[in-house]
């Protein structure tokens, strides 16, 4: 099979094609090795890279399917992790100059859940500073591959570049305002928030402890779902880790939604949207009412507030986080990241708590929304991906799912006359991933966005 | 001008880095002073938000209570 299409294949049909022996972890590996030689160049989607490494683990677990069956559908797989990952013994730079020599001594929890599930790791993706979401990065911009003049979005941006260029069939992102779904949005690829507490934060360089979220991004929903299977459960090491049940994320996965009702907040989500974006969602709700879901008009008052209070929330608890670290270093910090920790270190004890009661406020109005639906749909962002030198960062809809913990699914849903991703949330109740990403699977098998390719 | 926009004086964003224990240098007030102006606006934004009797929700999951 030659290698520009072995590429870019989901990674439910690489997983066929490896227990078939039609293919070889060490091709599959390769192929994504020449992928990265062509296009990160173009794109620097990665800070550090481990060819060598990966290749070694590519021969190991083709040892392994000699003599045993595949550890899960991820086993040979090349993924990425954003660089904020702990990594035993590789570089996690968190995008920052202050954490620029930092080896982790052990793994996070989802590096290594993902290695015991026979992922292959090339690399760690290339980030906004400490998660913080500009457009600068230390270790040089990463390009959108739709256009590489424009922003992939962040800050998970080179998780969202590398996945859409099929430079990986996976990434893991983190999502503390909307960091896994803006770069999902705008590259054209599934990013899926899951419910805080579904997957484990420890070994994940923090930015704000109540926010912080970890998910994968990847070209389909069900490979979305293959990865959250991968890591998600209940971990000891993260106090905040759910023993919630965990459900078979990619299995009987619709093509109809008949008996679904699903929530639109217009006033609250729809409003001051680009024009393009504006009829891509329109015509994605018409597409949903034709695969037979019930569309329901629901209203959230305060969803305007819940940006504001985030925004005081992660930056007060970013800079508590990064104080001790960063005090007597704010000069190596980019614009953003010193931005958003000095603003933390100055923001009054009493408009955390406000932030919180705000918080606690978006919960019930959510809680109420999504009474008697199955989830809410809404667009991911107001625009599409924006210039390299524009400065100005693309109008975000994701941080009330932060702020609420609501598990929440990115999926292109339509391009810009441009050639610009277009992206739509859809937003379950606590803990149900299965359902919203049931809800994605039946859109996408009906709409072709998924199925294009970037020009580079 | 309003006086909520009005830029604070280099030596009250002085003060305020000096009270989380930042030093700042000549060259660092006029940045600093953005960042106090910011924190005036989010600030000013958050008290506008009606929270009437909201309790605050501090580290719980969102199946708090019910495990």
């Amino acid at each position: 099979m030659a290698g520009n299409e072995l590429h870019y294949l989901p990674i439910s049909q690489v997983a066929r094609l490896l227990r078939q022996r039609k293919v070889s972890c060490l091709e599959v590996t390769e192929a994504a090795w020449a992928r990265i030689d062509q296009a990160n160049p173009l794109l620097n989607a990665f800070i550090t890279l481990q060819r060598e490494e990966s290749l070694l683990a590519a021969r190991e677990a083709d040892s392994l399917l000699e003599k045993e069956a595949p550890k899960s559908p991820l086993h040979g797989i090349p993924i990425s992790l954003k660089d904020l990952y702990d990594t035993e013994g590789l570089l996690t730079t968190a995008g920052s100059r202050v954490t620029a020599e930092r080896v982790p001594g052990e793994d996070s929890t989802v590096t290594r859940r993902l290695r015991e599930a026979g992922a292959i790791l090339l690399g760690k993706a290339n980030m906004s500073e400490f998660a913080c979401g500009g457009m600068d990065h230390v270790f040089g911009a990463v390009s959108n591959p739709w256009d590489i003049e424009r922003f992939p979005g962040g800050s998970s941006s080179g998780s969202g570049a590398s996945v859409a260029s099929g430079m990986n069939y996976a990434s893991m992102g983190s999502d503390t305002g909307g960091s896994i779904r803006l770069p999902a949005a705008l590259s054209g690829v599934v990013g899926l928030k899951p419910t805080y507490g579904r997957v484990s934060r420890h070994g994940v360089v923090t930015l704000s402890w109540t926010l912080d979220h970890a998910g994968p991004l990847a070209r389909t929903v069900r490979d979305a779902g293959i990865v959250l299977q991968a890591v998600a459960g209940l971990d000891p090491l993260d106090p905040t880790s759910s023993p919630e049940r965990v459900p078979n994320f990619s299995r009987n996965l619709p093509r109809r939604l008949e008996g679904r009702t699903l929530a639109v907040p217009r006033e609250a989500f729809y409003g001051s949207l680009d024009p393009q974006v504006e009829g891509a969602m329109e015509e994605a709700l018409l597409e949903l009412q034709r695969l037979g879901a019930k569309l329901k008009e629901v209203s959230i008052p305060n969803a305007a507030a819940g940006t504001n209070a985030m925004i005081t929330i992660l930056q007060a608890e970013g800079a508590a986080y990064h104080w001790e670290r960063v005090g007597d270093r704010l000069n190596d910090l980019g614009t953003t990241a010193r931005g958003r920790i000095t603003q933390g270190l100055l923001t009054p004890a009493v408009s955390y708590i406000q932030a919180h009661r705000v918080r606690s406020i978006l919960i019930e109005e959510f809680r109420q929304a999504l009474n008697g639906v199955d989830a809410l749909v809404v667009p991911t962002t107001q625009t599409t991906a924006q210039r390299l030198d524009e400065g100005r960062l693309t109008s975000a809809l994701t941080p009330a799912f932060n702020m609420t913990g609501l598990p929440a699914l990115s999926l292109p849903c339509g391009f810009t006359k441009e050639g610009l991703p277009i992206g739509m949330q859809i937003v379950g109740r606590a803990f149900e991933e299965a359902t919203v990403l049931k809800i994605g699977h039946a859109y996408e098998s009906a709409t072709e966005w998924h199925t294009r390719r970037p020009p580079i | 001008m309003p006086e909520e926009t009005r830029p604070p004086s280099p030596e009250t964003v002085r003060t305020l880095f000096r009270l989380v224990g930042i030093e700042l240098t000549d060259e660092q007030v006029e940045a600093a002073a953005a960042d106090v102006t910011a924190v005036e606006g989010i600030t000013r934004r958050l008290k506008e938000t009606k929270v009437g009797e909201a309790e605050p929700v501090f580290f719980l999951p969102p199946d708090a209570g019910s495990r």
